[in-house]
């Protein structure tokens, strides 16, 4: 039974006006939001995360770096498809984004440190060993990064797993970046 | 260290950022991390939790500890209050809550949660039982089940629990409120496992041992 993908003429009227505020964002509205707006409160929950960490302590780049090790650790391919989109118009560096696609350690020390939390973060369900938070702070990142981290798994946990049971399609826009999991990790 | 993501190189890197700074690390995150003062807490902060002060007639540890990273005080306030005007009761928000924390085995959320659901006017009982993803209402207890599996199997649903889920009523809307819950839980239970958030709710503790079948610990 295939989920319903909402436009901003279809979705519940409570929807409508987060479906309106992120097609004219992204100059489209991509399936994942329209297949959240079927619960007008989850899109809402969405947008409202995306909103708040536009006041992040981690960079634009360093947030799709956590968003795409999630997804790919998670093997949503529509998240990386997506994301790997958004991490070139954010300029993440070409080698920093294969890296992530191929699920590789990254080059740059305090952004491997970065991933290296987040898969601890994943792996562990939270429990996260004190030698990966002493890892993380060494390359000079902070509790407030730490808990900026934790917002996008909870960000991700949502389109992670919806469109794991959503099995969303990718959209025409990110199909230039769509993606395949090369290894399964997580679990 | 997690296996298998870092070089041998990363590694020696690692450990020797460790010796000359281990002092320091002790300080900043072996402490975890230190829930803010609402009495000296201000700005943006000290406005979020005068709203949570106002709803809850207190600000648990939970938000003080949040009030760390603007971002994250304000990404969970607005996760939260989104799914308070969505499609769930007060009381299966709480049941929810209960079977995610008891699955993610966090015992500030599951005291937290048991206060806050008794409130409502959940039963002893239905508190224990929600832990344990069963309810007396079939609909309430296809929901918990549907959460459940949710986290222990990070989305990836067996073919028959999205049909059981169904065939209990669910709509398409309440299966994806309920990935929504999984999501505000799971960020809840891991910032408390990280920080080590101290409960200030009357204490809950986890049922000793779990099932690998309904359990995420394995």
């Amino acid at each position: 039974m295939q989920f319903p993908i909402h436009t901003k003429e279809t979705a519940p009227d409570a929807s409508r006006a987060t479906l309106a505020t992120t097609e004219k964002k992204y100059g489209f509205l991509p399936n994942l939001y329209g297949v959240l707006a079927e619960s007008p409160a989850a899109v809402q929950a969405y947008a409202g995360i995306n909103k708040a960490l536009e006041q992040s302590a981690l960079s634009p780049v360093e947030q799709q770096v956590v968003t795409l090790v999630i997804s790919a650790a998670n093997n949503c391919t529509y998240c990386v498809g997506a994301h790997s989109t958004v991490a070139k118009m954010v300029r993440m560096p070409e080698d920093v984004l294969d890296a992530l696609r191929t699920q590789r350690p990254l080059s740059d020390r305090k952004l491997n440190a970065l991933r290296t939390v987040v898969l601890s973060i994943l792996h562990h369900r939270g429990w996260v060993p004190e030698d990966d938070l002493e890892f993380f702070a060494a390359a000079g990142y902070e509790q407030r990064h730490l808990l900026d981290v934790l917002t996008i798994v909870a960000l991700k946990t949502l389109s992670n797993y919806t469109n794991h049971i959503a099995h969303t399609p990718l959209d025409p826009q990110f199909a230039a970046q769509a993606w395949k999991a090369h290894t399964a990790t997580g679990g | 260290m997690l296996h298998g993501t870092a070089s041998a190189e990363q590694e020696n890197q690692s450990r020797e950022l460790k010796r000359g700074q281990l002092s320091l690390f002790k300080e900043v995150l072996m402490t975890r991390i230190a829930p803010l003062d609402p009495q000296t807490t201000i700005g943006q902060a000290k406005h979020l939790f005068d709203g949570v002060q106002g709803k809850l007639g207190a600000v648990p540890n939970l938000i003080r500890v949040l009030g760390n990273a603007p971002a994250a005080l304000k990404g969970y306030l607005s996760f939260s209050a989104a799914l308070a005007d969505g499609g769930f009761s007060p009381k299966v928000r709480e049941q929810l809550a209960l079977t995610v924390a008891e699955t993610n085995r966090c015992a500030y959320c599951l005291s937290a949660h048991s206060f806050l659901g008794g409130k409502l006017g959940l039963t002893q009982q239905e508190l224990v039982d929600a832990r344990k993803a069963t309810a007396a209402d079939q609909r309430t207890e296809a929901i918990l089940k549907l959460a459940q599996g949710i986290v222990v199997r990070r989305g990836v649903l067996e073919s028959t629990e999205l049909k059981q889920a169904r065939q209990a009523g669910l709509t398409d809307g309440e299966i994806v409120e309920t990935v929504a819950h999984v999501a505000l839980n799971t960020f809840s239970n891991y910032i408390n496992h990280i920080a080590g958030t101290v409960i200030d709710f009357p204490e809950v503790s986890l049922t000793s041992g779990c099932a690998a079948s309904s359990c995420a610990c394995g």
